[in-house]
């Protein structure tokens, strides 16, 4: 499903937001700290760069330029970072604390959620132009950059890529390049929880050739969290993986499982 | 009461309570206005409350609070059932096959 929304690759915005790398981080930080319920997972917002274009994201325009793939990557999984923490500051306790107080503010933080998600909606669904006129990157890079791209879920046409490749400078693409670019997948499968034998479960999650990055897996809540480079995505677990005891992740070619153990006290079965 | 005679509005929202904590005024512009207009109001009530200001907000500990005649206890609830203050992300061994 394509959006509105055009992204340029590889030109520099004309203004760049100010610098406030912490200021969002801190604030929430010390929003949540007094409060259980608001307490964010520790690491979530650590290395966001609100000024690397998360509020071009969260604009109205239709045209939003970024430096480079990377950069664009990082925004979206920043924001994607934001609204996990938002998500977590929304607690039952939180509503309650809200009614309570006669106070505006669960609506508030709905509709920054809300905000965010209809930013991601259309990051997604953008058309992505990049432009290597002033900057290309080595083919490898542009490989990894492209790959965090599509981890965040944003995919790039790779024949739009080819063309807008300089041909005039040094070498054209090789044909290998253009083989892997135009391989490259959009992570969009959203996982499934299979049991494969009593006790023991298996969360899969496929996305095309994940066996060959360099991709590091945690757990966060009821989240994975998968990152590449300091890009990440993060994939809502089934809630029974939260009473389940994780093992280590399997990475084959198109495939990540991670295997949960059921505890036999916990969860006697009839 | 203000020098000028007025009555200094109660800071309510995000912005106003960051530019109150020392932020630069330009910060509400580089932040979405939802953001800065986030009523941040029952916080501050309750940081009033238990004595904190704002810099001395983070590490504080699980606080329970009372409003309305209504006690509220918050945090995680731990596998033993008691509360923990926060978690992390952890880091799982990855296998290539």
């Amino acid at each position: 499903m394509h959006s509105d929304l055009r992204i340029t690759c590889g030109v520099e915005p004309e203004s760049v937001a100010g610098s406030i790398p912490d200021a969002l981080a801190h604030l929430i930080h010390s929003l949540s700290a007094p409060f259980g319920f608001f307490t964010p997972t520790r690491g979530l917002l650590d290395g966001l760069n609100l000024s690397g274009g998360v509020f071009s994201l969260l604009s109205d325009q239709t045209q939003v330029d970024f430096a480079s793939v990377n950069q664009l990557a990082q925004a979206v999984s920043d924001l994607e970072s934001i609204h996990l923490v938002l998500s977590q500051i929304d607690s039952e306790e939180f509503a309650i604390w809200c009614g309570l107080g006669k106070n505006e503010g669960r609506v508030h933080l709905l509709d920054l959620m809300g905000m965010i998600d209809r930013a991601l909606i259309r990051v997604r669904g953008a058309q992505l132009q990049l432009n290597f006129a002033e900057y290309r990157p080595s083919p490898k890079a542009l490989s990894r950059s492209l790959t965090q791209l599509g981890l965040v879920g944003v995919g790039c046409d790779a024949r739009q890529l080819q063309r807008a490749w300089p041909t005039s400078a040094r070498k054209p693409l090789s044909n290998k390049w253009k083989s892997q670019y135009e391989s490259m997948k959009v992570l969009k499968d959203t996982g499934t929880l299979v049991e494969r034998e009593p006790f023991i479960f298996t969360f899969e999650v496929k996305w095309k050739c994940v066996g060959n990055m360099d991709l590091a897996v945690g757990l966060m809540r009821n989240h994975l969290v998968l990152e590449l480079g300091g890009v990440r995505r993060f994939v809502e677990l089934p809630a029974a993986c939260s009473r389940m005891e994780p093992g280590v992740v399997r990475l084959s070619k198109n495939r990540l499982a991670l295997d949960f153990t059921v505890d036999e006290s916990e969860w006697p079965r009839s | 009461m203000s020098e000028s005679g007025k009555e200094e509005a109660p800071v309510s929202d995000l912005g106003s309570w960051l530019i109150s904590m020392g932020a630069p005024e330009s910060i509400t512009g580089l932040m979405p206005s939802e953001l800065t207009g986030l009523d941040i109001a029952p916080l501050l009530a309750l940081f009033d409350g238990i004595g904190l200001n704002g810099s001395g907000l983070m590490g504080s500990s699980l606080i329970g609070s009372e409003l309305g005649g209504v006690g509220v206890t918050s945090g995680l609830l731990d596998g033993a059932g008691g509360k923990a203050l926060t978690d992390e992300i952890r880091w799982l061994p990855v296998i290539r096959s």
